[in-house]
């Protein structure tokens, strides 16, 4: 019982961790206005001259990120912002930490990619494979309100 | 065994049932410790002024240093290339790579200020060519504005090249990232990358 108490404990601060990661990050997109301005133009800009223009994730930035890079900054801004309301909120927790799970995904294919991206998807993983919202979180309240629902699972 | 009429007690996820803001209350109680902690800090010190600007939170990144002695005492040979000697910062290690997740998460409580990464050089002297990758790792100290080397040391904030006495001997200056990974498969004895940005040619000389 107590290895279990432990267990759900670990698991539901790497939740909290995870979402005020998440929640930093969309708030410093907010800031930066990344909606209404080419701020990720010019980050995508950078970051190209940073990599090997070789590389897969160069490829991408040149023609995907740079040219679409206006529904992208849509994407990451409210992507972050949803990730991190839900993973702190439980609300829709398994959903969230896909979200963040594709995060990752999309921060490789963009070119963002080093070894700790691993890390962080095992420590997004415990969201997805466990019903942390049903242990803490708005999920358990919603499901008794929408029983059968596979959002709040 | 005695029966009781008040019934079992309820469970601490039933009694919870009573206080749903709770789920709310902790996580932003979280946040705004959090948050107060940061209080507007940048992630790493500013570097706007400095000569040499390296990215501390890049952890795959390559950043090539061009450095000259001065007086410069290499002479190229006829039809040669210019003889240089470039010091190449490297992507962090696998383990190093997976370290600096604290240095994002405790972002929130402590400013990134150092940084190290592997090193090696790159020589050519007109007539050979050398990669020489050092044992040991080049220190950045942002705050200081100091690249530490093996060998000798950088001034990052206006680029001068220090012997290990700190005396001045020379100069160095970031390379366009391009211009290293062109020179590094010049090194290699590989092409030029298709589309690279000066497009220019190698100079035609392998190892």
């Amino acid at each position: 019982m107590t290895i279990r108490k432990f267990g759900r404990g670990v698991a539901l601060a790497l939740r909290y961790l995870v979402g005020v990661f998440f929640l930093f990050a969309a708030i410093n997109k907010w800031r930066e206005n990344y909606l209404f301005s080419n701020k990720l133009y010019r980050v995508l800009s950078d970051r190209l001259l940073e990599i090997d223009p070789e590389s897969f994730g160069a490829w991408f930035i040149e023609h995907i990120g740079l040219p679409y890079y206006q529904p992208l900054a849509w994407m990451v801004c409210w992507g972050e912002t949803f990730i991190a309301l839900g993973l702190l909120f439980g609300f829709m927790t398994r959903t969230a930490a896909i979200g963040a799970v594709l995060f990752n995904v999309m921060l490789t294919i963009g070119g963002y990619y080093d070894a700790s991206l691993i890390v962080l998807t095992l420590m997004y993983l415990p969201a997805v494979l466990l019903p942390t919202g049903q242990w803490f979180g708005l999920d358990r309240r919603m499901l008794k309100r929408y029983p059968g629902s596979i959002w709040f699972r | 065994m005695a029966a009781s009429f008040e019934g079992p007690r309820p469970r601490p996820a039933e009694r919870r049932q009573g206080r749903p803001w709770s789920a709310l209350l902790v996580p932003l109680a979280a946040v705004a410790v959090l948050s107060a902690c940061n209080a507007g800090k940048p992630l790493v010190p500013p570097n706007d002024g400095f000569a040499i600007k390296l990215n501390l939170l890049c952890t795959t990144c390559d950043d090539f240093l061009h450095c000259r002695r001065e007086p410069d005492e290499a002479v190229a040979t006829p039809g040669g290339p210019e003889p240089r000697l470039v010091y190449r910062l490297g992507e962090k290690s696998f383990w190093a790579q997976i370290a600096t997740i604290g240095d994002y998460l405790f972002q929130m409580f402590r400013q990134k200020r150092t940084d190290q990464r592997p090193v090696s050089i790159y020589r050519d002297d007109g007539i050979t060519r050398t990669v020489e990758p050092l044992p040991t790792r080049a220190f950045i100290d942002a705050a200081a504005g100091t690249l530490v080397l093996p060998d000798t040391r950088i001034d990052l904030r206006n680029g001068d090249w220090l012997n290990d006495r700190g005396e001045r001997i020379g100069r160095c200056e970031a390379m366009v990232r391009r211009d290293g990974y062109q020179m590094v498969r010049e090194f290699l004895g590989r092409a030029p990358a298709a589309g690279s940005v000066n497009g220019a040619p190698a100079a035609g000389k392998s190892p």
